[in-house]
Order: C-alpha cells, then sequence, then structure tokens
C-alpha cells in the first residue's frame, strides 16, 4: 500500500515530514548542516531570537544527568536585526521550511520582533516562546495567566504576515486553558512541551550546578510527562498539536503521533544523532506498512482505551 | 567535511594510572583531522546521553586515537572497551591551530592536555619546524608513558615535570618555563587546566600563543550554545569558534 508521509498543520499548510527540529537545538553552523543534510525533516526552528541581543548565561550552562539534560543557555541570541541580516546570508541554502522562534519581555517586544521578520521572505511560521519569566504589566509573571497568552497572539497575529504557533512550557499545558487562549487568539497550531523547569545543586560548592540559578529540563526523562500533556490538550483544541519532549527513536516518535500529535519534533537527542529523523522516518514508515495505516493521523485514531 | 562513522575498536591500552590511549579504526574521520580538532564520542551504549568530546590525538590513513582520561561515568565506560567493539564518532570538528612554516614552537601541555599537541607536533616538523615541549603533571602515575615516548620523537627538547612526588623533574610548568630563555620561540601553543593556562597568560599573552581550551558541549556541533566563553569579540563558542583560541582574545577572568 502507498502511505502517506505528509502533514496538514492547518493555516502554517502541508508538511512533507512530521518530523521538525525543535527549537534551541537546530542551527546553521557547518559541522551540523553536514550531518542533517539530506534528512526527512519537515521543518526546522531557529533559536529563539529577542528584540535586543542576549549574551546569555554564565557557564556551566549544561548538566547531564541520567536520562536528562538541563541548559541554561539564556537565550543567547544577536537580536532580531542582525538575525535578519543572518537569515539573508546564511538560510538561503538549508533546504527545509523555516519557523523563527521568538521571545519578548512584553506584548510590545513580540510586537516590534515579529513586524521587523516580515522582510523576511518565506519563513513557515513563527513559534512564540511564552515560558518568559519576566513581569510584565500588573506584577503578573509574563505567560502566567491564559489572559496574557491570548494577548500576545493576538497582537502578534495582527501584524505578522505568518501563521503562528504558540509553545507553550508544562506548568501552561498543566490544563487546557493557556492551549484555548492561544487558539482563541488566532494561533495555527500548538506546540508543547517546553522544557521543564529544573535544577541541580553542587553540593560540594554550597551553590547550583549551573551558571545561573535553574535551567531547563529536557531529554528522554520528560517523554511521558509531555506525552500525556499532548495527549489532553490536543483533544481540547481544535488546532493542531506540534509534539516534543525527550523523543529519542522511531518508537517514540509513533508514541507522540498515537498520543494526538499532528507532527513531531526532536530537540536534545537531534544534537546527539543528527540522523536521528531519518531513523525517526523509517521507523513510522514501516510501521504504516506493518498496520496498514494510509496516512499519519490514522495512528492516533487508532488509539483506544 | 564533518561525518558520522561507526568505528571499530582496534587496541585499548591503559597508559597512566586514570588514562587510556584508544585506537579507533576510521577512514574519513582520519583522513581529514586537522592539528587541534575534536571528535564526539557516542557514549548511548553506555548509558549516557551526550556525546563525549575528545581533542584527536594521533591518525594514520586507517585510524585514529584518542586519549581518554577517566574522569566520569561516560570516560570511565569508554576506558572499558574491549577490541573490536563499534562506537560511532562525529568528527573532525571545530577549528585547530595554526602554523608557520620553519617555525620554532614551545608546547605547553598539562594532564591530558598533552593529547591536543600531538598532530600539532607532526605538523610543525612537517613543516621545516622545530619545537620543544613542557608536559606537566599532578604526579609521576598519572604521566602517559607512551603518549610521551610519542612526543619525544618529534619534539627537539621534551621536558616532562609532576607537580609534587617521587619524580627527578619536580615543581609546574611555570617552574620550568623560568629556567630557560622561553623568550626564543616564533610560536607557542598551551593545552592543560585552566589554572595552567591563565598562570601562563602573563608571561605569553603579548606573545603569538594559540590555546586549546576545554569545555563541557551539549552538541558539539556549534548549534546549542552551550560551551560559549567571553572573547575580545564577544561571546564564542568553544565547539565552533574554538577549541582553538589565540590566548589574547580569551576573557580569562570570566573562564
Amino acid at each position: 500500500m502507498i502511505c502517506d508521509h505528509s502533514v496538514e498543520l492547518g493555516a502554517i499548510g502541508s508538511l512533507a515530514s512530521p518530523v521538525m527540529i525543535s527549537s534551541g537545538t537546530f542551527g546553521v553552523a557547518k559541522p551540523y548542516m553536514e550531518l542533517l543534510r539530506g534528512q526527512p525533516v519537515g521543518a526546522v526552528v531557529t533559536k529563539t531570537i529577542t528584540l535586543n541581543p542576549k549574551a546569555g548565561n554564565p557557564q556551566p550552562r549544561i548538566y547531564e544527568g541520567p536520562c536528562y539534560l538541563i541548559n541554561s543557555i539564556g537565550l543567547e541570541n544577536q537580536g532580531v536585526d542582525r538575525f535578519v541580516d543572518f537569515y539573508n546570508d546564511e538560510y538561503g541554502e538549508i533546504g527545509f521550511p523555516v519557523i523563527v522562534s521568538i521571545s519578548g519581555n512584553s506584548v510590545d517586544e513580540f510586537v516590534t520582533i515579529a513586524r521587523k521578520l516580515n522582510s523576511i521572505d518565506g519563513l513557515l511560521g513563527l513559534e512564540l516562546n511564552l515560558s518568559c519569566p519576566n513581569v510584565d504589566g500588573e506584577g503578573l509573571a509574563f505567560g502566567s495567566v491564559p489572559e496574557r497568552i491570548g494577548e500576545v497572539v493576538k497582537a502578534c497575529g495582527s501584524c505578522s504576515r505568518f501563521p503562528l504557533i504558540a509553545k507553550l512550557s508544562p506548568f501552561q499545558a498543566i490544563d487546557d486553558s493557556f492551549a484555548l487562549a492561544a487558539a482563541r487568539a488566532g494561533a495555527a497550531a500548538i506546540s508543547l512541551i517546553n522544557t521543564v523547569p529544573a535544577m541541580v545543586l553542587d553540593i560540594h560548592r554550597f551553590r547550583p550546578a549551573t551558571g545561573a540559578l535553574s535551567g531547563g529540563m529536557s531529554g528522554p526523562a520528560v517523554k511521558p510527562i509531555a506525552l500525556k500533556m499532548i495527549y489532553e490538550i490536543s483533544r481540547s483544541v481544535d488546532i493542531p498539536v506540534i509534539g516534543m519532549g525527550g523523543i529519542a527513536s522511531g518508537e517514540d516518535a509513533i508514541e507522540f503521533l498515537m498520543a494526538g500529535a499532528r507532527a513531531i519534533s526532536i530537540g536534545t537527542m537531534n544534537m546527539v544523532d543528527p540522523s536521528l529523523p531519518g531513523q525517526i522516518m523509517g521507523k513510522i514508515a514501516g510501521f504504516m506498512e506493518r498496520h496498514d495505516i494510509e496516512n499519519l493521523p490514522e495512528i492516533s485514531r487508532r488509539f483506544h482505551l | 567535511m564533518t561525518v558520522s562513522e561507526n568505528c571499530a575498536v582496534i587496541s585499548n591500552k591503559s597508559v597512566s594510572i586514570d588514562g587510556n590511549l584508544i585506537t579507533f579504526s576510521s577512514e574519513k574521520i582520519a583522513h581529514s583531522a586537522l592539528p587541534g580538532q575534536f571528535v564526539e564520542v557516542s557514549c548511548s551504549d553506555g548509558g549516557m546521553l551526550l556525546r563525549r568530546p575528545f581533542s584527536v590525538y594521533d591518525t594514520t590513513a586507517e585510524s585514529l586515537s584518542l586519549f581518554v582520561k577517566s574522569v566520569g561515568r561516560g570516560t570511565r565506560w569508554l576506558g572499558g572497551l574491549r577490541e573490536g567493539e563499534k562506537v560511532n564518532i562525529i568528527g573532525p570538528l571545530g577549528k585547530g591551530f595554526s602554523i608557520d612554516e620553519g617555525s620554532r614552537s614551545l608546547l605547553i601541555g598539562g594532564g591530558c592536555g598533552v593529547a591536543s599537541l600531538r598532530l600539532l607536533s607532526k605538523a610543525i616538523v612537517e613543516a621545516g619546524g622545530e619545537c620543544d615541549a613542557i608536559f606537566g603533571f599532578r604526579k609521576r602515575e598519572e604521566i602517559p608513558e607512551t603518549i610521551v615516548g610519542d612526543f619525544s620523537r618529534t619534539a627537539r627538547r621534551l621536558t616532562v615535570t609532576v607537580d609534587s612526588g617521587d619524580y627527578p623533574v619536580r615543581g609546574n610548568v611555570m617552574d620550568r618555563l623560568a629556567e630557560i630563555e622561553f623568550d626564543r620561540y616564533g610560536r607557542y601553543y598551551c593545552c592543560g587546566p585552566t589554572a595552567m593556562l591563565r598562570a601562563l597568560v602573563p608571561l605569553l599573552s603579548l606573545k603569538t600563543t594559540e590555546v586549546s581550551l576545554e569545555a563541557k558541549m551539549a552538541c558539539g556541533l556549534g548549534v546549542c550554545y552551550g560551551c560559549t566563553i567571553n572573547t575580545d569579540r564577544g561571546g564564542k563558542r568553544v565547539c565552533y569558534d574554538g577549541p582553538v583560541f589565540t590566548m589574547k582574545e580569551v576573557e580569562w577572568n570570566d573562564l
């Protein structure tokens, strides 16, 4: 039988493969691109771009535990203006559709970045990194209430010419209120989960084991947490959910698709093995073949209690 | 070109109290590795998530060798690899050393940092130059005799010193530098613990000095920014912009 491996992501359009590369783990650095070239990648998401350049957090930025990674990079990036130049110089040849991840300290910052990115042609979409801990208005941590998420999505939607993906942290995915707020405000898709806020202590030095107080946890250990959230939220919203969190194999990817993710994204493990998209697609194709599954959404339709 | 290669262990020898010299079969990586470049070795079969970065110690047409000092679970697992076992290696990676044809060079290495200087010493000699080397170790048991022996064939004068204990030459590399006219070299290359490199800064930062830095890396491929250090040109990735930097450009107070 002929299996269809493409995915429809609503307003974002169609991807040739359900495998995406997550924000923070993709870059156009030559050695990485040499390894990723030719892989069946549906879309890549850039590192998060902020309005102004960010130097990032002090070292150490990486802590590896059993089955998890904690990073405290601190969104090091060159700022949106230099990113636009860099994009025009370096992204032309990469061969994958590109989604730009953006983050701001306020609704205004999100809007300014989104406007500036309108000067780039052919982006697949913008992913709004909504996990920012900063305070903006009414003393509430930005991203801590669904209404604020809705405001950001709506404001960016009215000025960006690209479809928007709302990326939720696990704390914003504990119930469906944030996802529903994003969908009602016009988001084209939801992606989850971002890294899990986490910390590690260096007991010998009486201080955090990372340069910053805490970081974000990723890797295979977060996978079951992500699956549960994707299962719940994909049933609440009527826009596509892009699932991610610790995917390390084709079997993992199939679990996410079965739980309700329309597409899946790999992050941490893609850095360890850039040939993972090909391995995952091979497993998905074999699985579909074996179970007479014609298209990807059928994988989740077959799921039952 | 960076490639991913499944490499079989040809030999794995214990060469010091906590160090192994592991030789892997490799054609593609071995063929293109330049002095100062590194590889990322998969430790997934040993239960590790991330790869481990190592300087390329030496290459032949069909093999590459790494000096693996046991510092944690990943490196201990690598140290236990048996002949014929395969691991996936990505490389060559990073920006290596630059070489002046016919120059007189001084290599300064500390601990497992000596490993990154081996291909360099061969390249210097091949380019018609000559090099002397000063290597420091904490104690006698940490001296990898096989590796020191390899260097004795390319370095014109090789001095090995230990911080303390039973050994003819005692003291650190700074003590050895004080004994020679270290001004007479055209180029200086250093690799070792941060404390050693920092101590060398007042003596060597105004000279043509390159340092190879060690860093914890997540990707090793230039994408995650986990290994960024501060330089006089802003943040730079050790894995991509380095691991070799000029001593002058590094902000040593931030390391």
